[in-house]
């Protein structure tokens, strides 16, 4: 059975590293995959163990980045891995094996979404919204920011919230944006290019996160200003 | 849009990902613990699959009529939506804030769940803090009638001026004048307690009483069946319909408004959202344009919490750090112990050390900060700040003292590097 090396320490370094191949990353060649596949799927230990550390850093960063600050994100790392584990039957080439766990993961994502809008609809807290976890970011400026900056993303669709965040923060390139969300290139483009125009609008028309914006990514505001009439 | 046709450095920015995945990243330990825990979790799931599956099938339709039995369980027994109200003759009032224009005829304001109050020309009032039960409204002047609906667990108030009314079921009218500072209920059925400054104990009104309250002169009088009044000492006698419940010295609560109040800019007021609400879309500059035509003592010395919040946020995010300072000083003093008020204390400290450069007050804010909320969201920064602050002013054992702290406390802290350094002489 196929043995990838692991250890907590090497799997957030992995999870550090920007995407692309490599081990620890979902990096690995289709012979691996193939294997790491047909173990899981035979019940495995050593397979699904295989699958978690090669896997799970990146999950949950992709799960922290999609779903914003005020999400708890184990649980629905471990739905992402029992899903996984249930379609992995379905996975036609074990090439495109990090792509189908992406695929998985911003499922698991877009039902999160649902799932808290729907519990502001029900109203089961007080004020409608969902109590907030806390904010991993250190700074009261930059938690204010990257709090608007993702109720901003709250408003533009799942799909097109997923576009974004594969393309800007996962820093995918367009193809593999495509392979993940199992669409046409030129339907990943359209949809950047109508989420970046709205993204950009809505946060130049908020002060505090333009302001933040301006000063910590002047580039950023260049391109709004010029963007936003 | 350069960033769909592959230059996405310039179009989307780099750099502004890069300040959201910096702000998103999490504690390195925290993590690798995390993964740990989910690892064995999964692996555990995993080995118990195969046995689950066979075993969970009978149990799935009970598992299944039990969630929908459950769910149809929260729809019927979830605490009910805030209720709702609507302003006789208009849409559906999606602000709290209604006026009814002298000369006008009386507003009619009704609830959903049957209580209907009628807001006397020349009257204004907000309606805030909705819940399932009730409601909080704030006469900010005039006469107001209202209708109480008695049910199971209601929980009304109304505040007018200093004073508050607690209300289950009942119906009355109330009346406030800020310019003369002359404050009245009129009972005409149910019971309320009123409590202020020259009520602090409170006083039960039944039906028939009216409870009058001169603050200038220092006096409230409760006329109609006396023996209900609770603070009257010898029995009244049998042809008293007056009785002078508690007199002290005069007793000015906030200062007058300018008379007259000057009119909304434009359009209806009733239809204004939540300060709140206005802050979140960034409308700063409106809310201290609200605060002002209110007027700023006025708003200080008698909002609510949330508006008194969402006002320190207006001048903080719109450069009036004056203002901010005074609002945030508003909280602590009006609604020590909440955590509103320990917040403030924090912002308080930053508002210091950014705007005024006062280190030592800038401490002492943290210090209460961490006092009032040893374990808040904002712990870690204030302890962090509290540390360099002192570092700064050449307080090396008291640096190291908090540095220390911070090490053991927040391991993963944003200042835990600074505080390994500063416990280390560094």
């Amino acid at each position: 059975m196929l043995r990838l090396a692991y250890s907590a320490e090497a799997a957030s370094a992995a999870a550090l590293r920007p995407a692309g191949p490599g081990p620890g990353h979902g990096g690995l060649s289709a012979a691996e995959a193939g294997a790491i596949v047909a173990g899981v799927l035979a019940r495995d230990a050593e397979a699904s163990r295989t699958l978690w550390c090669e896997f799970a850093p990146l999950v949950r960063r992709l799960l922290r980045r999609s779903l914003g600050p005020g999400h708890e994100i184990d649980d629905a790392t471990q739905d992402v891995f029992c899903r996984l584990v249930r379609s992995l039957g379905g996975l036609r080439d074990p090439g495109a094996l990090r792509s189908f766990v992406i695929g998985v993961a911003l499922r698991v994502a877009g039902a999160e979404l649902r799932k808290r809008h729907a519990l502001r609809w029900f109203r089961l807290t007080p004020s409608g919204d969902v109590p907030e976890l806390p904010n991993p970011a250190a700074d009261h400026e930059m938690r204010a920011a990257v709090s608007r900056f993702y109720a901003l993303l709250d408003r533009v669709g799942t799909d097109d919230r997923h576009c974004f965040v594969l393309r800007h923060l996962e820093e995918l390139e367009l193809a593999d944006v495509a392979a993940a969300l199992d669409i046409s290139l030129a339907t990943v483009k359209r949809r950047l290019q109508r989420v970046e125009a709205r993204v950009a609008a809505m946060a130049d028309a908020d002060p505090i996160l333009s302001e933040f914006l301006r000063e910590h990514a002047p580039r950023w505001s260049t391109s709004l200003a010029k963007r936003v009439p | 849009m350069s960033s769909s046709d592959g230059d996405g450095e310039d179009a989307m920015g780099a750099r502004v990902a890069a300040v959201i995945r910096e702000a998103m990243e999490p504690d390195a330990a925290r993590e690798d613990a995390a993964l740990a825990r989910g690892e064995a979790r999964f692996l555990r799931s995993q080995a118990a699959g195969a046995v689950e599956k066979k075993r969970r099938a009978p149990w799935a339709i009970a598992v299944v009529a039990a969630g929908l039995a459950a769910a149809a369980l929260v729809l019927v027994l979830r605490p009910s939506s805030p209720i709702a109200f609507r302003v006789a003759g208009r849409a559906a009032a999606s602000s709290g804030y209604v006026r009814a224009p002298l000369g006008a005829a009386p507003v009619d304001i009704v609830f959903s769940e049957g209580t209907k109050i009628v807001l006397a020309a020349g009257g204004a009032l907000r309606v805030d803090g909705a819940s399932a039960h009730g409601a909080r409204v704030l006469l900010e002047d005039g006469a107001a009638h209202l209708r109480v609906n008695h049910l199971p667990g209601a929980a009304w108030q109304v505040e007018a001026g200093p004073f508050t009314v607690d209300v289950k079921g009942t119906e009355f009218d109330v009346a406030w004048s800020s310019d003369r500072q002359d404050f009245s209920v009129t009972m005409q059925s149910g019971e309320v307690v009123v409590r202020g400054p020259l009520a602090s104990e409170g006083v039960a009104l039944r039906g028939g009483e009216k409870l009058v309250a001169r603050l200038p002169e220092g006096e409230l009088r409760v006329t109609g069946a006396v023996e209900a009044a609770p603070a009257v000492s010898a029995p009244p006698p049998a042809t008293a319909t007056v009785a002078i419940i508690e007199r002290g010295p005069p007793v000015i609560v906030a200062p007058s408004r300018p008379a007259p109040r000057p009119e909304p800019p434009a359009g209806d007021r009733a239809a204004e959202p939540p300060w709140s609400s206005r802050v979140a879309h960034g409308d700063f500059r409106g809310v201290l344009a609200s605060a002002g035509e209110r007027g700023v003592d006025d708003t200080l010395a008698t909002a609510p919490l949330t508006d008194l919040v969402a006002l320190a946020d207006a001048a903080r995010y719109g450069k009036q750090p004056d203002l901010a300072r005074r609002a945030l000083l508003a909280q602590r003093g009006r609604f020590a112990g909440t955590p509103e008020a320990a917040t403030a204390a924090f912002l308080l400290g930053r508002n210091a050390e950014d705007v005024d450069g006062d280190a030592a007050a800038a401490i002492r804010d943290y210090d209460a900060y961490l006092h009032e909320a040893p374990d808040g969201p904002l712990a870690s920064e204030a302890l962090g700040r509290k540390m360099m602050l002192l570092r700064r002013q050449g307080r090396d054992e008291d640096a190291a003292r908090a540095a220390d702290e911070y090490v053991r406390r927040f391991p993963g802290g944003a200042y835990a590097g600074s505080a390994a350094k500063v416990r280390d002489g560094g």
